[in-house]
């Protein structure tokens, strides 16, 4: 097995997934879903399940194509580089990824093929106000309520939820330090969702439960573990994400600097500029290096992997700072225009620095880790 | 982090031969950042050349084990990181497999055996006092007469040469013929007549690089390495195995277990450095660096064993590895605070100047270290040469 070579079926997802985007990512598209409430147009999302995308995250007991991690990863770094702003990260593989890893038998059934199909769409609401990027971090509230329970709390920066059919939610049973994982159904009593767009044009929203009803997702001894399986997984995707970006906009810069000429000469031609342009390059192979490794550390071993999936992010997060703020300096003002091209990318990069944890959240994690290794040493 | 069955088992082996054959005085002098002499190198070759650990990258015919990529990195981070000093990469490295590419058969059978065996050094006299990164300017010229040349000139940064038995030297054999071309490599036994040879001490207090100076040097013409006026072509051949090496993630893993040990050692009330903030976040965000070289070696090393060449982009591991050497080295004088500030030279070399000044075992020698590790990112081709390469050859700028 090769850590590093893209393997066939690796491959034929790339080369597929990058035909279509650049087939059907033009201007129309682009209009579509910055227009539609809830960033992603129903066809859009049904294409998606029609090429096995939304299946693919999903193990094949769930009516999914049991993608690894790996496998996430060579699709996301193709939504990355075309720039889809479609939450495929945040539903198919972090919404339908927390359901898989905390459902029961018959909850999986009753939402997992549906999500393959691309008839329902789950979101996951991680964070709470005031909890940085820790998902463990739990203030809400869960009660039982006849046959379920009730929430009450409020989350925020949830990914994906507006038009969602379900979000789930983790909260505090009475007693219980741990939290557990919740299912609450769109449009429920008592479940207030204000959609908002995000720097980089993708939406999200804030979620005020008032006694939510609310099923209990009880399929998994460890609910903690569950939600943070599911985390890293979608942690490992948005990495990959991201470097399909910072790989693009180090494209668009290079190109340009190719053909912009000042003092008589292509911007390229200067010393100052080819070096920056080297440390970019750089950046980006090794992100792509280190992410790669982690995504197959995780599928053998999720739990070992963690300081690895933290290294990635903490890595990718810096990186796709200095290729953002370097992809604007060495445009000059063009850099600075919101309809050319390399502004997209410029803040898909600043938004993916703090999504899904930003650099000094991951380090503490990386630095938890070798704490606990040299305890255990 | 990558090892395949055969590899961890590889590594264990390697592990206890370390851990059981390593001279305790040449573990003591590695851990407290000291440079080894002489005998105590030639102690530590004996033993790993019994093993077949010394030149295990050379080729089975040319006496070393035909080691891939992998088995060389491991081999290099169990070294590392269990108090094995850096050995010589000039003589293993770099003058062993150019003999084994160029060298004829004359050459081969004088010069591998001793090199295989750890008993003969060698020094590289590649930079001039005006020609550093740009070798090509180089000005020491070798004029053929009978069967000798006679080497006129002088060679400057030359690691170890006070300790070499041989120099493998670049001198100008046409004076006429412009930049790389009219380059000749010649070894030149450094008992010659006519070689002085001066050490330069360096900001870090130790004489590791020198001045010599070549005065009507006579070199049996036999010394010629390739043909008259091809030098550059064997000297640039470096091979990919070594540009793979240039990653150096064993020698940033001993810094990084140095920089551990210094953040473990408690000070006020059993309170240690990983206690407060700054240091753990700094360790950390090192520690995801060295993830990332680790992890870009890696991606390397399995294209070198899938027979693919590693190309021109192999230079961002020599990059990125040195550079982030320098990070762990500042650390750990960081980490040490005003102790590392403190200097006695006598320390350097192990006489005891720590102990007299009460200070802790590695402050002694963190500055120094710290100061040696900005080479780094000169020897060898520099940064700045390195961003040159991967503009040119890769970005096609």
């Amino acid at each position: 097995m090769s850590l590093f070579t893209l393997d066939e079926n690796q491959t034929m997802l790339a080369d597929s997934a990058r035909r279509f985007i650049e087939r059907a990512e033009d201007d129309g598209a682009r209009a579509a879903r910055d227009a539609h409430a809830h960033g992603c147009t129903p066809e859009r999302w049904r294409a998606f399940a029609d090429l096995g995308w939304l299946a693919l995250p999903l193990a094949e007991a769930d009516e999914g194509l049991g993608g690894s991690a790996a496998d996430l990863c060579v699709l996301a770094e193709e939504f990355g580089r075309g720039n889809l702003l479609e939450p495929w990260v945040a539903c198919a593989v972090l919404g339908a990824g927390v359901l898989a890893e905390a459902g029961t038998a018959a909850q999986r059934a009753r939402w997992l093929p549906a999500a393959a199909r691309g008839d329902r769409r789950i979101a996951f609401a991680a964070w709470e106000p005031g909890a940085r990027f820790d998902p463990a971090r739990v203030e809400t509230r869960a009660v039982a309520a006849g046959s379920g329970f009730r929430l009450t709390g409020v989350k925020e920066l949830v990914l994906g939820a507006p038009g969602a059919d379900a979000l789930v939610a983790a909260a505090r049973l009475p007693g219980d330090e741990a939290p557990a994982l919740f299912l609450v159904e769109a449009g429920a009593a008592g479940c207030r969702t204000t959609a908002h767009g995000l720097i980089d044009g993708s939406r999200a929203a804030r979620v005020a439960f008032d006694g939510a009803p609310a099923e209990r997702l009880d399929g998994a001894p460890d609910a903690r573990a569950a939600l943070w399986r599911a985390l890293d997984r979608a942690t490992l995707a948005h990495c990959a994400e991201t470097i399909g970006a910072m790989a693009r906009a180090f494209e668009v810069t290079l190109d340009y600097l190719k053909t912009r000429k000042q003092f008589g000469r292509v911007l390229a031609g200067n010393q100052v500029l080819q070096h920056r342009l080297v440390d970019c390059f750089v950046a980006v192979e090794e992100a792509r290096a280190l992410t790669r490794a982690a995504a197959q550390a995780f599928g053998a071993d999720p739990a070992a992997a963690v300081r690895q999936v933290a290294a990635a992010k903490a890595f990718v997060a810096d990186a796709a700072r200095d290729a953002w703020q370097e992809a604007v300096q060495m445009h000059g003002a063009i850099g600075m225009t919101d309809e050319y091209v390399i502004g997209r990318y410029v803040k898909r990069l600043a938004a993916a620095q703090a999504l899904y944890g930003d650099a000094d959240f991951h380090l503490e994690r990386v630095a938890a880790a070798g704490a606990a290794m040299r305890a255990a040493a | 982090m990558f090892d395949t069955p055969e590899l961890a088992a590889f590594r264990a082996q390697v592990r206890a031969f370390v851990r059981a054959e390593l001279p305790d005085d040449v573990r003591a002098t590695v851990r407290a950042g000291r440079q080894l002499a002489r005998e105590q190198y030639e102690r530590w070759h004996a033993r790993l050349a019994a093993r077949g650990y010394l030149v295990p990258h050379w080729p089975v015919e040319a006496g070393g084990q035909g080691w891939g990529a992998a088995q060389r990195l491991v081999f290099d981070e169990e070294m590392c990181t269990n108090d094995a000093p850096e050995l010589n990469s000039i003589t293993f490295d770099m003058i062993g497999p150019v003999l084994i590419r160029y060298g004829d058969a004359a050459q081969k059978a004088a010069f591998l055996p001793a090199i295989a065996a750890g008993t003969q050094w060698w020094c590289q006299g590649y930079s001039e006092p005006n020609a550093g990164s740009d070798l090509a300017s180089l000005k020491t010229r070798a004029e053929r007469r009978g069967d000798r040349y006679v080497v006129n000139g002088s060679k400057i940064w030359t690691s170890g040469a006070q300790y070499a038995d041989w120099m493998f030297c670049l001198v100008r054999t046409d004076a006429e013929a412009k930049a790389q071309e009219g380059i000749s490599f010649l070894l030149i036994d450094m008992k010659t007549p006519g070689i002085t040879v001066r050490p330069i001490r360096g900001i870090h207090g130790w004489e590791v690089f020198n001045e010599v100076f070549l005065d009507d040097v006579a070199v049996p013409a036999a010394n010629l390495v390739g043909q008259e006026n091809r030098g550059w072509t064997v000297a640039k051949s470096l091979l990919e195995f070594e540009r793979l090496k240039l990653a150096r993630v064993g020698e940033n893993k001993r810094r990084m277990a140095r920089a551990r040990e210094i953040g473990m050692r408690a000070t006020a009330d059993g309170a240690t450095l990983f206690d407060q903030s700054w240091f753990r976040k700094r360790f950390a965000a090192l520690e995801v660096r060295l993830l990332a070289l680790e992890a870009n070696a890696a991606r390397f090393v399995e294209r070198a064993a899938h027979g693919e060449p590693v190309g021109a982009e192999v230079s961002m591991l020599k990059l990125r590895g040195s550079q982030l050497i320098q990070l762990w080295e500042q650390l750990a004088v960081d980490a040490l605070g005003a102790a590392a500030l403190a200097f006695d030279p006598a320390a350097l070399h192990g006489d005891g100047g720590a102990d007299a000044l009460g200070l802790p075992e590695l402050a002694a020698t963190a500055s120094s270290r710290r100061f040696l590790s900005r080479g780094y990112t000169i020897a060898g081709g520099s940064s700045e040469i390195q961003h040159n390469i991967i503009a040119k050859q890769v970005l096609g700028l």
